[in-house]
């Protein structure tokens, strides 16, 4: 009767294991096939969010006036205004008069009765870029990042860089110089015309 | 019939596995490819780059013979060279502690592990079995297995189409705000 009571195992428990199981087996025998088959929403999340966060919006700059842009996106265009001598992120600290039509702005603001946008001061940022992944190979100032998705990008080192790590948020001693292949990194920064990144920010998983 | 299934098993998962892993390398740019077989720095540039560009071809080739052909040893005898020439590959890099990409699945592929090394020696060992004991005859249920194999280069073809069109002019979806805490941007 104890014996038997030792030996029970809970059917969520076999069904966790028998599925565990399952995938290594799978996953052993096919690399890479668990990435390919996982759920995708990227597509999903970027579309859901422009439409669901009324204080933020992004897109590109169609028009501009002396203290505000007009951004348009796939779900419309809308004005933001920017407070005189505000600063905007350009990789640096930068005024209004450095955005150009057609540079693609993210911004963080108060909405207004007329539909507009108040950025809030430092909360706009001009071809920002995100690169999340692992790097693969060192470069002269830089590093070659692969996404999840296997896309390849070179994150160079913007001089305004920080390196830092992930969890706690502190800076890496070193610096760029501790990155290294193999590391698991997320990069923010300027997107160049080669659609690679200078990151100001790279953190360390 | 047991024994001709022990036989077959591992010809349908060897013939799937160079199918599988062939056509996700075949969607990954030649450079991607040339710079996975120079990591593992056996080959100097002058030989990555052809190996690079006839691997997926190879493995193509070696997994629809196994699967599709009345010659599965054949394209077995290709697998176990194969097979041999991964474990060497990826044995060595073990050994010297290199941090380079298996390549085993195009951009899918992670870095260079004991599984990686373990997997090539199954391989080898599975088609070594079969190329001496099997029979050239056609694999029950090869051309289902074939297009199984397929698939998730069909599945990363689709989401490559969706993705360029989500952010056909941003690097990064626009959730970045949310994915990183917001003081912290630029």
């Amino acid at each position: 009767m104890n014996a038997n009571r030792g030996l029970r195992i809970g059917r969520r428990t076999f069904v966790r294991a028998a599925v565990g199981a399952v995938a290594a087996v799978v996953s052993f025998s096919y690399p890479g096939l668990a990435s390919i088959l996982a759920p995708d929403q990227s597509r999903a999340l970027a579309v859901a969010q422009g439409a669901s966060d009324p204080s933020f919006w992004s897109g590109v700059v169609t028009a501009k006036g002396a203290q505000n842009l007009i951004v348009t996106s796939e779900l419309g265009s809308r004005r933001v205004s920017v407070q005189e001598g505000a600063t905007i992120w350009r990789e640096l600290p930068v005024s209004i008069d450095a955005v150009s039509l057609g540079d693609s702005v993210m911004v963080r603001g108060e909405p207004q009765a007329d539909g507009s946008l108040a950025a809030r001061p430092g909360w706009l940022w001009v071809n920002i870029g995100r690169w999340d992944g692992l790097i693969v190979a060192t470069v002269p100032g830089g590093v070659v990042v692969k996404r999840e998705d296997g896309v390849h990008r070179t994150v160079h080192f913007s001089p305004a860089l920080q390196v830092i790590r992930a969890a706690r948020q502190d800076s890496i001693p070193g610096g760029s110089e501790a990155l290294a292949v193999g590391m698991q990194v997320g990069s923010v920064g300027l997107r160049l015309p080669d659609r690679s990144l200078r990151a100001t920010r790279i953190w360390v998983h | 019939m047991p024994a001709d299934l022990v036989i077959t098993f591992p010809f349908l998962w060897i013939g799937s596995l160079f199918v599988y892993s062939g056509s996700l390398k075949l969607l990954t740019p030649l450079d991607e490819r040339v710079r996975a077989v120079a990591g593992f720095r056996l080959l100097s540039s002058a030989f990555a780059r052809p190996v690079g560009g006839l691997l997926p071809y190879a493995e193509l080739v070696c997994g629809a013979v196994i699967l599709l052909t009345p010659f599965p040893r054949t394209g077995a005898i290709g697998a176990a060279v194969a097979g041999v020439a991964f474990s060497i590959a990826t044995g060595s890099a073990l050994v010297r502690g290199l941090k380079t990409e298996c390549g085993c699945a195009g951009k899918r592929s992670g870095l260079v592990r004991p599984s990686t090394f373990a997997r090539a020696g199954v391989l080898t060992a599975f088609a070594v079995v079969v190329a001496m004991s099997g029979s050239d005859r056609p694999i029950a249920g090869g051309w289902l297995v074939f297009a199984l194999a397929l698939l998730p280069a069909g599945v990363v073809i689709l989401r490559t189409r969706r993705l360029a069109n989500a952010t056909a002019h941003r690097l990064h979806p626009t959730h970045i705000h949310q994915t990183i805490p917001e003081s912290k941007l630029g």
